[in-house]
């Protein structure tokens, strides 16, 4: 008998029956324990096949116990009756279910495709680095297991995780790689590719004198395991990158799939056993909250920390609402069948719209408060009680009924995400907390996000449209009742967008200013509301193609606090140029410098000089070949374009070059003179400087830069000429049409009062 | 994500293209004051969307006329004062 | 072709057309909801209440009751189109099912499970004709999928009248030459 306390790190299927547990012990010990586990799954449907199903399972040699039962499904108000099946190997459950479906395709399943750390976490709440306590025999069978703590834990005690990160000398897509670099703890090892064997015997030294918990790769899953597999296999030297002896480490195959009308690629996946393989390049949010947001998301989902990094927050939100189900005793069903209940042509008006999006007040404002419903959607969700089962609230608020599934899974994220806010307003700067808080918010942000558009997702187990819409009617309440308040106030509304609103009033500069207006649009509307900042000045910007036209949700502007922000422009999207990208921000970061609004004149020049600086840079050429690189993504195969686009151009370069690229790839690539016009990246030959297209280069910048001048009254053919100009004359700005126009703002009364003041003509 | 209707727009730019032949047989002059109408209707359809009318060209019209009206009350104010004559 | 000359008697009806005459079925739905209540069954996500609800006020000012009478329900997957017309009560109502056949096109759905399915719904649809007319529209597969048209065929073997609509015949623009155009 052993007594352990210790952390999980990974849970699967044993071959041999029940589920194989790894805990990383208080004594720093990695402990395989293995634990019975049946799996039950239901049939539903006709008694007559139920009966024969009942018949035929008899006959399996896997022996399952059946019984019926009566169970909950969601979707209907009484309990069905269902034929239970379970399991004592869940390894052969899926086999056989895919069997049992073959045979009888008519009936309807439930619980019958959930991955085993969701069953597990719904029958003992574990979740990924759960602090534990178990007793197992001699054989290392569980006897006793008991979690110690809680997903929603503000700060769980840390697992002492060994990590080790594993890379290719330079991208492999762009050329091979002559080494392979191994660091761990500040330690740093390059071991040349070209050496095979030496190699292979240096990397299991490592890899058995380490013994990591997480194994960290750049391009692991598409080009680094695979390849160093390959070697083992060629040199017949087995590398121990699974924990697991037993096992050899799974292969998921590549794959392209179709989702709202985008194409999604998903590159292989290379899963180990006992230890967590996370590819950094193919992570799915990896970007946006690296290793710990990673840990978080599968702490809170439950998935397997390899598969929490991998996939998308649809996938975690799903996984969220079956251990809800499943721990709630409702039957998680195999397929969504759960159609649209009739509604009236003009209930489909009125029904069918997103949130409220608004035309700003175009041009540059001052002293502007942006006040944000915190997580609008979900706290809707929660507080006002919607979910598939539940009738459709009356009011924003509480709700008479008992809570349903979704604000039941929602509920605790949705606490500890504005636990965490609160708390990083009052952590000190240098606390080390800040970080791992951003990280882990980071990761419940987007599940956070994406749970409202789930609700309405076709193939959601437990989606349903008329919840979905229901959402976004009293989202679309919540921020006209604020607009009200504000109105009310005395306050003038600059733009609305969804979750978001942006006021200004003479006098209001402060963030105490804005307090009453935030306390009565909490009173009003019973949801949690905050000041995102005051912006010192801020621009909405009209559309590109006609200034007359304002653009929601496109915007520039600096905070009191001298932090930037910026929505719609290309120093945002993630596909522009780099070098157009930061010529951007620099001029923006320069404009920010204004503490008053007379100094933005001269930040104005000094931008200005910024893009005529880097224009000559581009000329001469200084500029490296990597900054130029525009993203493009290819929509569709190669075949379905009439005229090729640049990036189907460079993907038929790609394709020549022995590299076919798949829709919802993202292809880089530089523009060139002449045909074909582009030059893709990552082609063996490399590309000549000197046919780069620097005009569409300077066209590009210069959009950029007109977009943040087009508030100042700079217009974009003046640009042109501006930066054509050798002779380097000052431009003359048209200041008095910007100046003229924040008058026309800030004498802003309220437009119905009888005694109104010149009422500006908005927009203009 | 189950989006049925087009967005109000979307609407909107049907609803212009109806009178692309109206347009195109007036003179420059008014091709430009008509392109001002439909552009100042566009200063309200997150409004148009929310009335949510079965008929979103009524909403459209009305508000062109909105918006005339509150030029014609700014260009009062402004000759009120041109005229050093008070408010109101 | 127009709508009003539709023989609308208890039957089941299929039109097959490149778009799943999406505009005509709308028309359809207009003129149905001017003098009675009807059914319809959205499975392409195509209905656009818009131009039903101008073609609507064209022949009456009474825009509101008529677009009352008109219900609909929207089908987002081919589970959900078989389930909705197996549950669907006949009702002595028209039924306009518009481009049922889009959600079993989908790759994502195994062609035999599509096949299963719609062959489970074909019954349900001779069911429901019994009552009152049920006109359903489908367009042909696109031609990375051309091994589903087969559903087609199977939809159009079960009509009572099915149609095929190479394409709506387009509008000549008049000319000074043409007498009486």
């Amino acid at each position: 008998m052993a007594d352990l306390t210790g952390w999980l790190l990974d849970l699967y299927e044993d071959e041999r029956g029940g589920v194989v547990l790894w805990l990383i012990g208080d004594d720093g010990g990695r402990y395989r324990l293995r634990q019975d586990f049946p799996v039950t799954f239901y049939a539903a449907g006709e008694s007559a096949r139920l009966n024969v199903l009942w018949a035929w399972l008899r006959r399996q040699p896997l022996k399952p116990r059946l019984a019926k039962d009566q169970r909950r499904d969601l979707f209907q108000p009484d309990l069905m009756t269902v034929l239970g099946i379970e399991l004592q190997h869940a390894a052969r459950q899926p086999q056989l279910f895919h069997e049992i479906t073959q045979r009888f395709p008519d009936l309807d399943y439930y619980d019958a495709d959930l991955a085993i750390s969701l069953r597990h976490a719904a029958r003992y709440g574990t979740f990924p680095l759960a602090r534990c306590y178990a007793r197992a025999d001699e054989g290392g069978l569980i006897q006793e297991l008991r979690v110690l703590d809680s997903p929603w834990d503000l700060d769980p005690s840390k697992a002492p995780l060994r990590a080790l990160a594993l890379r290719p000398d330079c991208d492999p897509a762009h050329a091979d790689p002559r080494a392979l670099i191994a660091s761990h703890d500040g330690h740093e090892y390059r071991f040349s590719l070209e050496d095979e064997r030496p190699l292979l015997v240096n990397l299991r030294a490592l890899l058995t004198r380490l013994d990591p918990d997480l194994l960290l790769t750049y391009n692991g899953d598409t080009w680094l395991l695979p390849r160093l597999l390959d070697l083992a296999q060629k040199h017949n030297l087995p590398l121990p990158l699974n924990r697991d002896p037993g096992r050899g480490v799974m292969h998921k195959k590549e794959g392209s799939y179709f989702s709202y009308g985008q194409i999604i690629y998903r590159g292989q996946q290379i899963l180990l056993y006992g230890r967590c393989h996370i590819d950094c390049r193919n992570a799915m949010m990896w970007q946006d909250y690296d290793l710990e947001g990673a840990l978080e998301t599968a702490r809170i989902t439950a998935l397997p920390i390899q598969t929490a990094a991998r996939v998308s927050p649809g996938t975690g939100i799903s996984s969220m609402q079956i251990t809800t189900a499943l721990r709630n005793d409702i039957l998680v069903p195999w397929r969504k069948q759960q159609a649209e209940q009739p509604k009236t042509a003009a209930d489909l008006i009125r029904f069918d719209q997103g949130g409220l999006v608004y035309q700003p007040v175009t041009g540059l404002h001052f002293d502007v408060g942006m006040i944000d419903f915190i997580s609008m959607y979900p706290s809707i969700m929660v507080r006002s009680n919607i979910s598939p089962e539940t009738p459709f609230p009356d009011r924003l608020g509480s709700s008479d009924y008992p809570p349903g599934l979704v604000p039941l899974t929602l509920g605790p994220l949705l606490e500890k995400r504005v636990a965490l806010k609160q708390r990083a307003l009052s952590l000190p700067v240098w606390d080390p907390r800040r970080r791992m808080d951003k990280a882990r918010s980071e990761a419940h942000k987007w599940l956070l996000v994406t749970c409202f558009g789930y609700l309405g997702y076709k193939n959601a187990r437990f989606g349903r449209i008329e919840a979905h819409e229901a959402v976004t009617t009293w989202g679309r309440e919540a921020l006209l009742r604020a607009k009200e308040v504000a109105e009310e106030l005395g306050f003038n509304v600059l733009h609305m967008y969804v979750d978001g609103l942006w006021v200004k009033k003479d006098g209001c500069r402060q963030p105490q200013d804005f307090q009453p207006l935030l306390e009565e649009v909490v009173a009003r509307t019973s949801l949690p509301v905050a000041l995102d900042g005051v912006y010192r000045w801020v621009a909405f910007l009209p559309s590109h193609v006609d200034e007359r036209l304002p653009v929601p949700n496109r915007y520039f502007g600096v905070f009191q606090d001298s932090s930037v922000k910026a929505r719609g422009i290309d120093l945002r999207r993630r596909d522009s140029a780099p070098f157009v990208a930061d010529t951007q921000r620099e001029m923006l970061r320069c404009l920010a410098r204004a503490e008053t609004p007379d100094a933005l004149h001269g930040q104005v020049s000094a931008a200005l000089d910024i893009l005529r600086g880097h224009l000559r840079d581009l000329h001469a050429g200084r500029v490296p070949l990597e900054s130029l690189l525009v993203g493009k993504k290819l929509s569709k195969e190669l075949a379905g374009y009439r005229v090729p686009s640049p990036g189907a151009r460079a993907a038929l370069q790609l394709l020549a070059a022995g590299k076919p690229t798949r829709p919802g790839q993202r292809i880089r690539l530089l523009f060139t003179r002449g045909d074909p016009g582009v030059h893709a990246w990552n082609l063996p030959s490399a590309p000549d400087p000197a046919t780069l297209d620097f005009d569409y280069y300077e066209d590009l910048m210069l959009r950029a830069a007109a977009t943040l001048l087009q508030p100042f009254g700079v217009a974009e053919e003046d640009l042109r000429v501006y930066v054509r100009d050798d002779l380097g004359e000052q431009l003359e700005l048209p200041v008095h049409a910007w100046k003229r126009q924040r008058q026309r703002t800030e004498s802003s009364p309220n437009l119905f009062k009888k005694d109104a003041v010149c009422a500006p003509a908005e927009g203009r | 994500m189950g989006r049925t209707l087009p967005s109000i727009t979307q609407e909107f730019m049907q609803e212009q293209e109806a009178f692309a032949r109206f347009r195109r047989a007036l003179r420059r002059a008014d091709q430009l004051a008509l392109d001002d109408l439909f552009a100042s209707a566009r200063q309200h359809l997150s409004a148009a969307a929310y009335a949510a009318h079965a008929l979103p060209m009524e909403t459209f019209l009305l508000s062109m006329l909105l918006e005339q009206h509150k030029e014609v009350m700014h260009l009062r104010c402004e000759l009120d004062e041109l005229r050093g004559e008070p408010h109101g | 072709m127009d709508a009003l000359t539709l023989p609308l008697y208890n039957q089941l009806l299929v039109l097959t057309a490149p778009h799943a005459a999406v505009k005509l079925m709308l028309e359809l739905a207009a003129r149905l909801a001017l003098t009675g209540e009807l059914r319809v069954l959205d499975g392409g996500n195509r209905f656009n209440v818009y131009p039903v609800a101008r073609t609507i006020r064209r022949y009456s000012p009474e825009l509101t009751a008529a677009l009352a009478r008109i219900r609909l329900a929207r089908a987002f997957t081919c589970y959900q189109a078989a389930a909705m017309l197996a549950e669907m009560p006949a009702e002595p109502r028209p039924l306009l099912v518009i481009d049922l056949l889009a959600t079993f096109y989908d790759e994502s759905v195994n062609l035999n499970e599509s096949r299963r399915l719609l062959a489970g719904c074909i019954p349900h649809l001779q069911r429901l004709s019994q009552a009152a007319p049920v006109v359903v529209s489908a367009k042909p597969p696109a031609p990375v999928s051309a091994e589903r048209a087969m559903l087609a065929e199977t939809l159009r073997g079960a009509a009572s009248g099915a149609w095929q609509l190479e394409a709506l015949p387009v509008p000549k623009a008049p000319t000074l030459w043409d007498p009486g155009a």
